[in-house]
């Protein structure tokens, strides 16, 4: 089920959320788990029973990520009873990651290294068209980090019960699209049993954040989502000015399409009282790559750091090694996204940013402001067209095209005040002309401006959990956020994927 | 940790709680419920709107507040209504095809038989697939099905021609209206707009008792074929044509799915009755500037090898009509008037028969095709000799087509 769809907001949620609230007022502690646990797994399994994306039904996945939950419940107790960093604990997290790693590299990456395999000795194998299963790289993943959690001892005395656990990974605002959380971040409050009485206060958070990250996608996000298409389908056909477009587009795309996403699960959390952590914190305002990395996607950072680039030596194996740390886990980073080389260069662009930034540092030379910015923000809109171009030499093309090597043409009339940029070697073609430039209300220069209005948006104004820190909880808010909701809703007559989505 | 900065205390990252002085329990409650009765009387006001006004008309059998009111919008909606109207009217005889059988052929006709109810199944730009999906559809919601009658074109059989993005597997074979279908019809901005543009039409416009009815049993004929513009009409379909089609192969599995609707009926001992569309000369002649001449006729051989096929087509008396402004037997050059579909209602279903030309309706089986496809060669030279200004417009039209295509791929 998706999180911007009539059945989840007008069925599910409300269902959901009175049963929740009965059972915990009648103190039914345990009842409360077991609701959340099945109405999750329901959630879950809405899309493979009922295989709204038209991809056929996956029931078959239940069953994986049931199995994977009971597997990872187990070998995390085993791990957690071996005796500290002992032979035996060892084998069983190196088990356990194989195993982990074997079922997402077989459904996520098995015919991309077929593919990169037949392409370099042109042989033909395949193993036919596997789906995706929903979510896999976000549970996977987790679990993973619960067995390195378990290694280093952390949930000895915790001793989950396979139901709790199971909710941890399950629990429905978290499951699809993040974000990423570790055992101590949730299971913890599942256990405390005055967060099951109901507060006002966090309903009208919650109502308050899931508001505004549906608004963000619906009306931001839905809107853009066309005009990144018809661009980055047309790579190879493109003027400057719609390279530019295009690119920037899809820089907003992604993310209000992600950061809503992100504020509807913390409201959703909220809802249930449970405290979810926050995944994007305004990341365009960065004035540095690192600064960047620190704002975006803050539980896959985290991850990453925790997981990845600390247990590979981090900084403190000298300066080169934190360097290929640096690159290397930026690169598996990129390739987490996606079974793609696009998402591989677009990890290792950002390693390699990264290394620059760090190394920069080390000269003390400080940049004025909005050059810092200008660059930085330069360096993230390159890295998003090869994120999102179809293949390399697409996203390549478009980045030259980007640059003035394809010949810059701009909107305008030849014998028009701009005709003196003929001089300079700038083509003037009318508006009309065009062809991939989106229209809003039937006119190509409005989207121009519609970019321009969100630069200034995600530089000036306060992110989601700004706005719900400052809201003053009165009627007129009530009110507009209420229209704002109605006016969203009516707007998802035709139920579009997120970006995320089959993760 | 060094120098890496991808850090982040979890303190940080938690959602910071409300700081300052402290709200009461109140305010929290009051906001909580003006904000869903904010959404809640919102949505039932617009649902409200949609059901009554009923914009794509699939409510009008369980609507006690059914305004009466034209409903212009269902023109653009016949995946959506013509699904419930089947489940509401289950009829036992159903006309199937695309826009040509659903604007040209009248449930009404007397050759029908009186004691079954008729519908109009035709839908804009349905292909293969869609129209078997359509007939299980039929007979999952009236087992007594008894009689089909299924006009074919030859784009239907294009393996280029995908299925169109309002159809929707889900919601055929049910005896009822999914829920998207109900949540979509009620809480969407689609369904407040046409809700809209229905009321604003019908303030302008002069009520009369054919409008009132208009499409309830899924005939749509064109409301002002003869307002002069015709030729105009031509020229923009013969273009749309060019564009739509641009590539055409005789695709297996359409051919497969006409030999599943055959199979469906015979085994489900339904009467099925299957013609090509009497489209204008024109139609013909677009197919031979792309180059299909050959594919159309291998098209009528592999289906005549399933079942015997009415044709239509060809160079006779109806539709090498010449083109002028107001014409009696087409709305443009593929899709033919009422006047026409009755003509054919006559052939097929064997209705005074003797008011049809003799020249018009031929029965294909395997043993005539052959002859059958040499007369329609030998009347398109006889008809081309006469009639060179229509050739001209034709291929005309194709290279101007090309020319256009050429310069945008510029």
């Amino acid at each position: 089920m998706l999180f911007n769809s009539s059945i989840f907001i007008l069925g599910f949620l409300p269902v959901t959320l009175l049963i929740f609230w009965l059972l915990s007022k009648f103190r039914l502690t345990q009842g409360v788990m077991i609701w959340l646990l099945m109405s999750s797994l329901f959630f879950y399994s809405y899309w493979n029973i009922f295989a709204p994306a038209g991809q056929g039904q996956t029931i078959q996945y239940i069953i994986l990520i049931v199995l994977s939950i009971v597997i990872n419940h187990q070998l995390g107790s085993a791990i957690a009873s071996a005796p500290l960093s002992s032979q035996k604990a060892k084998l069983l997290l190196f088990l356990g990651t194989c195993l982990n790693l074997g079922v997402i590299v077989y459904y996520k990456y098995a015919n991309f290294l077929l593919g990169s395999f037949n392409h370099i000795f042109a042989s033909n194998y395949n193993l036919g068209q596997l789906i995706l299963p929903l979510g896999i790289s976000f549970y996977t993943f987790t679990q993973i980090a619960y067995l390195v959690d378990a290694y280093r001892g952390e949930i000895k005395e915790e001793n989950y019960e396979l139901p709790t656990y199971g909710l941890f990974i399950l629990f429905f605002p978290q499951l699809i699209a993040g974000p990423i959380l570790r055992h101590d971040e949730l299971i913890p409050q599942f256990r405390r049993l005055r967060n099951f009485i109901f507060s006002s206060k966090n309903l009208a958070l919650g109502l308050t954040l899931f508001s505004i990250g549906l608004s963000k996608k619906v009306i931001i996000a839905d809107t853009l989502s066309p005009w990144v298409r018809t661009i980055f389908d047309h790579a190879n056909s493109l003027t400057f000015i719609e390279a530019w477009v295009g690119a920037l587009s899809y820089t907003f795309q992604l993310y209000f399409d992600f950061s809503g996403y992100s504020d509807m699960a913390i409201g959703l959390g909220l809802m249930f009282n449970i405290v979810l952590p926050i995944n994007f914190d305004s990341p365009y305002k960065s004035f540095s790559i690192i600064e960047f990395w620190r704002r975006w996607h803050i539980t896959l950072s985290n991850f990453l750091r925790d997981y990845l680039y600390i247990p590979l030596g981090g900084s403190r194996r000298g300066e080169f090694r934190r360097y290929t740390n640096l690159i290397v886990t930026m690169l598996l980073g990129g390739l987490w996204h996606g079974a793609g080389w696009t998402f591989v260069v677009w990890g290792g662009l950002h390693g390699l940013y990264l290394s620059i930034n760090h190394g920069w540092k080390k000269l003390n030379i400080s940049f004025p402001k909005y050059l810092a910015w200008s660059i930085t923000f330069l360096a993230v809109v390159m890295g998003w067209v090869i994120f999102r171009a179809q293949n390399l030499s697409d996203g390549l093309t478009i980045i030259q095209t980007m640059i003035g090597i394809n010949g810059i043409t701009l909107p305008g009339e030849a014998q028009g005040k701009l005709s003196f940029l003929s001089s300079l070697g700038i083509q003037l073609q009318s508006w009309s002309k065009f062809n991939y430039l989106p229209e809003f209300y039937g006119q190509k220069s409005l989207s121009i401006l519609i970019i321009f209005v969100l630069v200034l948006a995600v530089l000036k104004l306060p992110n989601s959990q700004e706005i719900t820190e400052k809201i003053k909880f009165k009627s007129w808010s009530a009110l507009v956020l209420g229209l704002l909701m109605t006016y969203c809703l009516l707007s998802l007559n035709r139920v579009s994927e997120f970006l995320y989505f089959q993760f | 940790m060094g120098n890496f900065r991808l850090i982040f205390s979890r303190s940080e990252t938690s959602l910071k709680q409300k700081k300052g002085k402290a709200l009461t329990w109140n305010t929290y409650s009051q906001f909580n419920l003006l904000f869903l009765s904010t959404l809640m009387l919102s949505l039932t006001g617009v649902s409200l709107v949609n059901f009554i006004v009923d914009p794509y008309d699939i409510f009008r059998y369980h609507n006690p507040l059914e305004a009466k009111l034209v409903k212009p919008e269902k023109l653009n909606y016949d995946r959506l209504y013509k699904t419930i109207d089947i489940i509401n009217i289950k009829p036992e005889v159903i006309i199937l095809g695309s826009s040509r059988a659903k604007q040209g052929l009248n449930p009404k006709h007397p050759g029908f038989p009186t004691d079954k109810t008729v519908y109009n199944l035709g839908i804009d730009g349905s292909n293969t697939y869609e129209i078997l999906r359509y007939l299980e559809h039929s007979y999952a919601n009236q087992p007594n099905l008894k009689k089909v009658i299924l006009g074919v074109d030859h784009y239907m059989f294009n393996d280029f021609y995908k299925l169109q993005d309002s159809f929707d597997e889900n919601r055929l074979g049910k005896t009822h209206i999914t829920a998207t279908d109900l949540l979509n019809s009620l809480f969407s901005q689609d369904a407040l707009i046409a809700s809209k543009n229905t009321i604003q039409e019908n303030l302008s416009l002069s009520k009369n008792t054919q409008d009132l009815t208009y499409g309830d049993n899924g005939f749509f004929p064109h409301r002002e074929p003869n307002d002069g513009k015709t030729q105009w009409r031509f020229t923009n379909t013969i273009n749309q044509y060019f564009g739509f089609h641009k590539q055409y192969k005789l695709s297996e599995a359409h051919l497969n799915n006409f030999k599943k609707i055959v199979e469906f009926c015979r085994k489900n001992n339904i009467e099925l009755i299957v013609f090509i569309s009497p489209s204008h000369v024109t139609q013909w002649e677009a197919l031979r500037v792309t180059n299909r001449w050959d594919s159309f006729e291998k098209w009528k051989r592999k289906m005549v090898e399933i079942t015997p096929v009415w044709d239509f087509s060809g160079y006779n008396s109806i539709t090498t009509e010449p083109i002028k402004d107001v014409m009696t037997n087409y709305v443009d050059n593929s899709h033919y008037t009422p006047g026409i579909g009755d003509l054919v209602l006559n052939r097929i279903l064997s209705h005074e028969v003797n008011q049809v030309p003799q020249d018009f309706g031929f029965l294909m089986t395997p043993e005539n095709i052959d002859a059958h496809l040499a007369k329609i060669r030998s009347d398109r030279s006889r008809w081309a000799k006469i009639q060179q200004n229509e050739v001209e417009l034709v291929e005309n039209l194709k290279r101007n087509f090309d020319k256009s295509q050429k310069s945008q791929l510029k």
